[in-house]
């Protein structure tokens, strides 16, 4: 199969630019793991979409993700190959090579040009006792409730800091689950110095901020108690998750539970970005790793490009504007005689900028959690191949210089997961312990293939390059 | 700024440098060697680790033969065991015809009065290797060979040297080589460093060096690809190989498989990157379902490439350069260095402080591209 483009993901970033590039008339591919399109943040928002019980309790941030779906499926020219995992994205001098893996069958995709718009994922958030049944991402959780209303049970305890610890929290009380407790590390309002940045913020973006003022607001009405700058916890419990341990104000207090949520934020996706060789940086505000791009998304590799919150945290509506700004920009690549459309470029430019400067409130009001930045010795960093903080830093201290030649003393990052887990927590507590930048520290070269293919799978594979 | 200075400096921390800083240290030498990357950033601590005499081409046998006997002692040479095991190593054949052909091999060793490569026929192998595909008509053995842990030994090759004395400095990149009055400078980001004596062991890049010492070679980089699957149940304990085919395959202690053999990615020593290339993947792949069909499900979890010098007759340079008395090479190792290491450094103490080698090495000489 032969492509002007092929976008990987089909969330709120890779829909938009489907449907901005189809109807300028190129033959456009979209790809993505899940069975239908949406993306983590609308996930399986076709088949939720007469749901009403669910809409009503997910909101109507998500809802809107329906129409958006359904504006793409009515569009022509757009060739979905849903439930498809990519494990090999491969430049070639003349476009590129995608090895696609859909129900046990590996084929290839050629493309002129590759979008990534892999989206977030979450902060990894290590403490003591992450690991034991009963621990979960808030993201994990939200994605049962999206994918098959599954809900967890009263007394749930939400921990952590961000919108989405918020959202989640209003959204189990609008379907009827009362959380025991909220352990927010975060500060109730804005330090003094980042207001300016908040008035400007709450200039372009009132709307959102006035959600996330509400969102508390409901935590309160419900009575749920809601722990403000709470220091560290750790989890604890024989087999499985029985008590939650905090510093809060001080002191020591504990919750008795069986299920614990957490959640720091989400960071850029970028496995597929370094698995195609692209060039990525540090980026200190959103302490993560991001892809190197210019004005229009191009990354340091010919021909391959990322928008969405892939490329840095913007959230969902950027994504879409990103779209429509990367499928004009893509359009006049394949085609220079393209006419350009400067009036829409720059009103979307514009509402661009006024959700980069929410995001520059959001990520100075909720910078990572120390605690989970730089947990305790006996922390399990890396689940796959059980190693713990203090085995890093011991090898920091024995000279290791950075993540790859971690990998070789320890096999942190060489598990199934090839460290897309753990990646990001295991750079930053290298670059503390070896008192660097992150920068100097590096990141885990990202190997192919992206997702495991069997040996037959590959061996089946009939497209190969010659 | 002051030059630092050293008796030899080895250009290169691979192992076939870290070998000739460790004995040169051993015998009284300073040793500076100068690495751009890390100890084991390339090939040294990328390769497939075989640790084999097997199948080499005939001008490489003694020196093979001589690193086995270290292999077999590694923990006294470098005070580390290198995650060395003595599994064996086997090529299988799958005719009649490749049978033949691995016949006249082990005569031709033997010939040259080796005895460790005999051939087994198809019931020997299969106690050997249980798992292979029954259509395999016997094989050629070496049984005291075996493989190592690539990394663990470039580390503690490195280690080693070091504590007799050698330092290794990483991000060292050579710039450029030049000889003035009985002395090699060497230029690197971090300065200017001398030394009477020159040693170039530096892999996909050792081309380059050998250049700048007036020794041109044809050294081409390649990308010689490997893969990893998730762990099964333990089946296979010696290395395998095949007659017939471009395979190395292995299986590790935790139940993980090593699938290689030299399949090439794309290589690119200016921006210091090895990629995997689809096809010789899924060529990979192919080989090992034809061998062992029971393993089709298996899931490969990791694929990668590293840099690798290779020259077109397939052995190494090994020798003094043609041009100066204190200059000598030790690269090119075309995919099968890894065993050699611990000798090569021998080799190269020996040149450098008797004058000669009593192992033959003249076939490895850098003027026979000339």
């Amino acid at each position: 199969m032969t492509m002007d483009v092929a976008i990987i993901g089909a969330g709120p970033a890779g829909l938009s630019l489907a449907i901005g590039l189809a109807k300028s008339g190129a033959k456009v591919a979209i790809i993505d793991e899940q069975p239908s399109p949406g993306g983590q943040v609308y996930r399986a928002a076709e088949r939720n979409a007469d749901a009403t019980d669910l809409l009503g309790w997910l909101g109507p941030d998500y809802a809107k993700g329906a129409a958006l779906v359904a504006e793409a499926r009515q569009t022509d020219g757009i060739t979905w190959r849903m439930a498809s995992s990519v494990w090999d994205i491969r430049p070639e001098e003349d476009g590129c090579e995608l090895g696609l893996l859909t129900a046990g069958k590996t084929s290839v995709v050629r493309a002129a040009h590759v979008v990534l718009a892999t989206g977030a994922m979450e902060r990894p958030t290590p403490f003591p006792g992450w690991t034991l049944p009963g621990v979960m991402s808030i993201g994990a959780a939200q994605t049962l409730f999206k994918d098959s209303g599954l809900l967890p049970e009263d007394g749930v305890v939400l921990a952590g800091q961000g919108p989405l610890l918020y959202l989640f929290a209003a959204q189990l009380l609008a379907a009827g689950i009362k959380p025991q407790a909220v352990l927010d590390f975060a500060p109730k309002w804005a330090a003094p110095s980042n207001l300016p940045l908040l008035a400007r913020a709450t200039l372009g973006a009132a709307p959102q901020i006035a959600k996330g003022l509400r969102l508390r607001a409901e935590i309160k009405r419900a009575g749920i108690a809601h722990h403000y700058r709470v220091e560290r916890i750790e989890a604890h419990g024989a087999d499985a998750l029985d008590r939650v341990t905090f510093r809060h104000k001080g002191g020591e207090r504990h919750i008795e539970t069986s299920l614990l949520l957490v959640h720091d934020g989400v960071i850029s996706n970028t496995h597929a970005s370094m698995a195609a060789g692209c060039a990525h940086d540090w980026d200190g505000e959103q302490a993560a790793w991001v892809p190197r791009l210019d004005d229009h998304g191009r990354t340091s590799r010919d021909r391959i490009w990322v928008l969405g919150d892939g490329a840095r945290i913007l959230g969902a509506d950027a994504a879409v504007l990103q779209g429509r700004i990367m499928a004009r920009s893509i359009a006049r690549d394949l085609d220079p005689t393209t006419p350009q459309d400067a009036g829409r470029d720059q009103s979307d430019r514009k509402a661009l900028q006024r959700l980069a400067t929410l995001r520059q409130f959001l990520d100075r009001q909720y910078p990572p959690v120390p605690a989970f930045s730089q947990p305790p010795d006996e922390t399990t960093i890396c689940r796959c191949e059980a190693v713990l903080a203090g085995d890093i830093r011991a090898l920091v201290r024995s000279g290791c210089m950075g993540p790859n030649q971690l990998r070789a003393f320890c096999r942190a990052g060489m598990g199934p997961c090839m460290g897309r887990q753990c990646g990001n927590a295991i750079t930053r507590i290298m670059a503390k312990e070896a008192g660097r930048e992150v920068s100097q520290i590096g990141h885990f070269t990202i190997r192919t293939p992206l997702k495991p293919v069997s040996l037959a799978e590959l061996a089946n594979l009939e497209d190969a390059d010659p | 700024m002051m030059a630092r200075g050293a008796d030899v400096i080895v250009v290169g921390g691979g192992l076939h440098g870290l070998s000739a800083a460790l004995h040169l240290s051993l015998r009284g030498a300073k040793v500076l060697v100068l690495e751009k990357d890390y100890s084991g950033r390339h090939a040294s601590g990328v390769n497939a680790g075989g640790v084999r005499r097997l199948g080499r081409d005939l001008a490489e046998v003694p020196l093979s033969v001589e690193a086995m006997k270290l292999w077999h002692g590694i923990e006294q040479l470098v005070d580390d065991d290198c995650g060395f095991t003595r599994c064996g190593q086997v090529l299988v054949a799958e005719t009649e015809k490749e049978l033949d052909l691995l016949r006249t091999r082990a005569a031709s060793v033997v010939a040259l009065g080796f005895d460790h490569e005999e051939v087994i026929g198809a019931s020997e192998l299969l106690e050997l290797v249980p798992a292979i595909a029954p259509h395999c008509k016997g094989a050629l053995v070496s049984r005291d060979d075996g493989a190592a842990l690539p990394f663990k030994t470039a580390n503690a090759f490195r280690r080693k040297a070091e504590a007799l004395g050698a330092t290794v400095l990483t991000g060292a990149e050579v710039t450029n080589v030049s000889h003035a009055d009985g002395i090699w400078q060497v230029e690197t980001p971090q300065g200017r460093m001398d030394a009477p004596v020159l040693v170039n062991a530096a892999g996909a890049w050792g081309g380059k060096i050998a250049g700048m010492t007036g020794d041109p070679v044809p050294l081409e980089a390649h990308a010689p690809m490997l893969m990893i699957t998730e762990p099964v149940a333990p089946f296979l304990t010696p290395v395998l190989g095949a007659a017939g085919r471009t395979l190395s395959f292995k299986q590790f202690d935790n139940g993980t498989l090593l699938i290689g053999g030299g399949f090439k990615g794309y290589a690119d020593t200016d921006i210091n990157r090895a990629e995997t290339r689809l096809s010789g993947l899924t060529e990979s792949a192919r080989t090992v379902q034809a061998l062992f069909p029971q393993l089709r499900d298996v899931r490969i979890v990791r694929a990668w490439a590293g840099l690798e010098g290779v020259l077109p007759d397939m052995i190494p340079v090994l020798g003094r350069s043609q041009r100066w008395e204190t200059a000598f090479h030790s690269f090119g190792y075309s995919y099968h260095g890894f065993q050699l290491s611990p000798i090569t450094g021998k080799i190269i103490a020996d040149l450098v402080t008797d004058g000669q080698s009593d192992l033959p090495i003249d076939p490895f000489a850098p003027e026979r591209f000339v």
